[in-house]
């Protein structure tokens, strides 16, 4: 029988304990599992600390009774870039960790949680101008004048509506 | 530690993002610094074919097929999909010529098609092959267009001047005409810029089709009347046209004046139309073999159509639920120009005289 419960080390050396159904929302950990058998150790993830794990825990959690994905990139997954409301709570976060939680995301291959957090940075730029665009993000335009211009009248062509 | 930002993310993520934005986030996006530009270049470009996607043909790599998607939001065009629109030397766009129906889809596909050519550097282009609006096989039906691919006036602004520089390699030409005379004014109008700039054309097709079931209906013919005056012309090998007033107009005759000693394989339909097949050999078809040697046939439709042709484009063949039955006459090249579905769905016989 498998053990109902997993142990993760996080990259700043932090275990953390969760259930397997919970676990199992990441792909890369399934088929680690699966792989491996049970094990009773620690499984070490190195590309995420704690914080991040945890909040990535939180969602699997959360999202624990939702249909498996079927690893299709199917074109439903991206009709919308609508966000349901307990998922726009979670991604209210700095945007340092709203990146790390895309990265951890892709990571441990789970695509309900990539797909919430592309869809958020998509929503932050969504309507916004050039310059709304940096103060959001803290861009540089590195860009010169000459080179704006030339850009505006490249794009003439296809962008005038 | 440096803090993460949005430069830093890699860059299949960054490609996962802009999937879920619009064209204008896109545009807005590659403004803001070179960096973003680089990253929002492809996706950027993919998104300016919507709604169309793009189908490859293994068989043939340089065959490229467009078609409208079934719903509004879907992934964007591959890079790769992409880069083989841009080397493409036939392209099709294939759109339902629904009557009264989803008209809007065939204005947003031309306009998106449009979009994808100017967006081009004329030199990255290898077009030889040109279709466009070919009815698809399989009928699908659409949402409504308008919201996603807004109005665009193509002809101002130097798209007028740009468009003409893309066709100097084109030697195939073929037009169906959509059913809604708001998308035909455009395609009459992108038709006449290629033909005018198009100096290797040597086939060019053009047809009507479901709107003809309607002989009282407006048809512009303003792409034949350009052709038959096009200066210089180009040195046409083969002419298909059903048009509904083609064996009766005068420009019929300029038409087969201009081109008809240089064409190996011409055909002439007046689909919709019901000139009086004696008549038409009475009154034209003398002076008409006289300008065009390779005219030969004069075939009658079932219901009084008539059209001209040769050789070859059509020859008689069994119908294929009945070897042994009657010749039919078929198009020689098995393509479904020209044939009329009747109501219960089956093809029309076709009776033909041949002369």
């Amino acid at each position: 029988m498998s053990a109902q419960m997993l142990t993760f080390l996080s990259n700043d050396g932090v275990e953390i304990t969760i259930a397997r159904d919970v676990a199992e929302r990441s792909v890369l950990i399934k088929n680690m599992l699966e792989d491996l058998g049970d094990t009773d150790e620690a499984i070490p993830i190195p590309n995420v600390n704690e914080a991040v794990l945890r909040k990535v825990i939180e969602w699997c959690e959360h999202h624990k009774g939702d249909p498996p994905s079927t690893g299709d990139d199917d074109d439903s997954r991206r009709k919308t870039t609508d966000i349901d409301e307990w998922d726009q709570k979670f991604m209210q976060v700095d945007q340092e960790m709203l990146f790390e939680i895309i990265l951890a995301a892709n990571y441990l291959d789970i695509k309900g949680l990539l797909d919430v957090g592309c869809k958020t940075v998509a929503n932050m730029i969504k309507g916004k101008s050039p310059e709304e665009i940096r103060k959001t993000f803290n861009i540089q335009n590195d860009f010169t004048p000459e080179e704006e211009d030339q850009i505006r009248r490249e794009n003439e062509w296809a962008e005038d509506r | 530690m440096d803090t993460l930002t949005l430069d830093d993310l890699p860059a299949e993520i960054f490609l996962l993002i802009t999937e879920h934005m619009d064209f204008e986030a896109l545009c807005a996006l590659g403004r803001v610094s070179k960096s973003m530009r680089e990253k929002a270049f492809a996706p950027w470009l993919g998104s300016l074919l919507h709604p169309l996607s793009i189908h490859l043909d293994v068989d043939n790599p340089k065959s490229v097929h467009l078609r409208p998607k079934e719903t509004k939001l879907v992934r964007r065009t591959l890079p790769e999909d992409y880069e083989a629109l841009q080397k493409a030397q036939q392209l099709v766009l294939e759109v339902h010529n629904h009557l009264w129906k989803n008209h809007d889809i065939t204005r947003a596909s031309l306009v998106a098609l449009t979009r994808f050519l100017l967006s081009n550097k004329p030199s990255a282009l290898q077009l030889q092959s040109l279709t466009l609006c070919a009815p698809p096989n399989i009928f699908k039906d659409f949402p409504h267009y308008d919201e996603v691919v807004p109005e665009i006036d193509l002809w101002d602004g130097g798209r007028r001047r740009r468009l003409s520089t893309l066709w100097v390699n084109l030697t195939q030409l073929i037009i169906h005409i959509p059913a809604s005379v708001h998308s035909e004014k455009l395609l009459d109008g992108m038709v006449c810029i290629i033909l005018d700039h198009a100096p290797r054309l040597q086939d060019f097709r053009f047809f009507y089709d479901r709107r003809l079931r309607h002989p009282q209906t407006w048809v512009s013919g303003l792409t034949i009347e350009h052709l038959a005056h096009l200066e210089p012309a180009p040195h046409l090998k083969r002419l298909e046209i059903n048009d509904p007033r083609a064996l009766l107009s005068a420009t019929i005759i300029n038409l087969f004046g201009k081109y008809g000693r240089s064409l190996e394989h011409i055909a002439v339909m007046t689909p919709g139309f019901n000139p009086n097949p004696d008549a038409v050999n009475r009154n034209r078809l003398p002076g008409l073999k006289a300008q065009c040697p390779v005219l030969k046939q004069l075939v009658y439709f079932e219901n009084g159509r008539v059209a001209l042709g040769g050789p070859e484009l059509w020859v008689q063949r069994p119908l294929a639920d009945d070897p042994d039955g009657p010749l039919s006459w078929v198009r020689a090249d098995g393509s479904k120009e020209w044939f009329f579905k009747a109501a219960n769905g089956r093809r029309r016989n076709i009776k033909a005289g041949l002369i």
